[in-house]
């Protein structure tokens, strides 16, 4: 306890030495909004920023996401399988409201992930949110049924197409622009669906991506460790 | 639009420091969980939605639903136990003894799953320290045993010699002596309070009849190293309960006489 305390009164200071005398080098963009509007489509500017001036940022992101769970999956298959995996019956308002809740959720979820440019919203949400669904039914379906359906779905392989895709998309943009990871130059009426380029594509890939790793740890876990 | 900020800002402060000091793993998960919302509705106050509904799944549902399995699967606790008379005893399908009645309370005021597995007394502290979580069967321990933490005496009771103090039972761990099964000592031996009464019950006769205290003591439960924390929980309720005397009393009235 005391040496709690003490580490919480030093790092308090040395938080607000940095807050305070920390140089913030003057950053600004050379653009406004209204050019980003015009020129990308998206009204979100997160998502217009995200996918298309930053989106050799989140290649990169995507790649080491894909990486890690990649890592996680070799590794944790060196232990043994876990045969006799305990499922306890929860209580009967979880089995009946966690299929329930799925189902609303895939859709809050297909509805983030294509609406990502004109709403908050955008790929990783999106996976997040089925990965977090697919987790909740966990607690009342059994092991065999979830991977039944993980190996027939051969996902873990097409995971890992997800940042080949991204990296052709990116080699395309010679094709119709000037450089690498340009955007299509199909801005669309800003405010409906089909605008804002590629944009809808790319949200949708990376929510497949971290849907599919999040699952793949989820699965993995369960499979060689019991009950994660 | 200011003082909200300011407002949510200093409830998070308060969360933070409430799950910092918080022991019960239940109630810190529930606290984080109500961080990762008001973080979130933060984000949200302050023009960044896109961030505030991923944090909202990852900080809020995802890292809330992966502990809840956590803590699932480690609340399991397997309680190894030896058989001893009045204090832990598998009579009928039913585990009964006053041990028995107080450890229970105590875990079930922890929402805690049990197991109950009966082991060989000869084993009982190796089989705990390789895979129990907590050992049974009125231990009376006044020796130090490797990675295995004893709580306070929940019961007091007396070690009783009988001739020379050569052997003793597998329950009472004292200077290192020889150990056998109670039931077949014949003479030289040390045993506690409720053991000796057993035995005098059960109308054995003995070839010495001379009877020494020795030691003034009182049974423990052992717990295994990686259970510490709930070592020291359960000194706290042992301490509650003796403080509340009519209950005590009247446990100790019921299950010994």
């Amino acid at each position: 306890m005391k040496k709690k305390i003490i580490a919480l009164f030093l790092i308090i200071p040395i938080f607000l030495l940095l807050a305070f005398y920390m140089e913030i080098g003057d950053a600004q963009s050379p653009y406004t909004a209204q050019e980003i509007l015009v020129e990308n489509g998206s009204i979100n500017m997160v998502a217009a920023i995200v996918l298309d001036y930053r989106l050799f940022d989140t290649f990169f992101e995507v790649l080491v996401f894909t990486l890690a769970v990649t890592g996680v999956s070799y590794y944790v298959k060196k232990l043994p399988v876990v045969s006799d995996s305990d499922f306890e019956k929860t209580s009967i308002t979880v089995n009946v409201f966690a299929p329930i809740m799925f189902q609303m959720i895939v859709l809050v979820s297909l509805y983030v992930a294509v609406a990502g440019h004109i709403g908050p919203g955008g790929g990783f949400a999106a996976g997040v949110i089925l990965g977090t669904g697919l987790l909740g039914v966990t607690f009342v379906k059994p092991m065999e049924d979830i991977e039944k359906i993980f190996i027939k779905s051969k996902i873990e392989k097409y995971k890992i197409i997800t940042p080949f895709l991204i990296a052709i998309y990116g080699i395309l943009g010679i094709v119709w622009g000037d450089s690498f990871f340009t955007n299509i130059p199909l801005v669309g009426q800003p405010g409906k669906l089909l605008s804002g380029g590629a944009i809808i594509i790319l949200n949708l890939l990376i929510g497949f991506e971290v849907f599919a790793g999040t699952w793949t740890i989820l699965y993995k876990f369960i499979k060689h460790r019991g009950m994660l | 639009m200011t003082l909200t900020i300011y407002f949510l800002f200093f409830i998070l402060i308060i969360i933070a420091f409430y799950v910092a000091v918080q022991d019960n793993h239940i109630n810190a998960l529930l606290s984080y969980g109500a961080f990762g919302t008001i973080i979130s509705l933060l984000f949200f106050t302050m023009n960044a939605p896109d961030v505030a509904i991923v944090n909202l799944t990852v900080g809020a549902a995802f890292i809330f639903f992966i502990y809840v399995i956590a803590i699932k699967k480690v609340a399991k606790v397997k309680i190894y136990f030896i058989s001893a008379p009045y204090l832990v005893e598998f009579i009928d399908g039913q585990m009964k003894g006053f041990e028995h009645h107080i450890l229970k309370e105590f875990l079930d005021e922890k929402r805690l799953d049990v197991d109950y597995i009966e082991i060989e007394s000869e084993k009982a502290i190796e089989t705990l320290k390789k895979k129990g979580d907590i050992l049974i069967g009125g231990f009376v321990v006044e020796e130090d045993i490797p990675d295995v933490v004893k709580s306070e005496h929940f019961l007091p009771t007396k070690l009783i010699s009988f001739g020379h103090p050569l052997k003793t039972d597998f329950g009472t761990y004292y200077k290192n002596i020889e150990r056998q099964y109670y039931k077949d000592f014949e003479n030289d031996f040390v045993v506690d309070v409720i053991r000796f009464k057993y035995l005098m019950y059960t109308g054995k006769k003995f070839e010495t009849a001379k009877t020494t205290e020795i030691l003034n003591t009182g049974y423990t439960i052992l717990f295994s190293k990686n259970k510490e924390f709930l070592a020291k929980e359960f000194d706290e309720y042992l301490l509650n309960l003796k403080n509340d005397k009519d209950y005590y009393n009247e446990l100790i009235r019921r299950y010994i006489g």
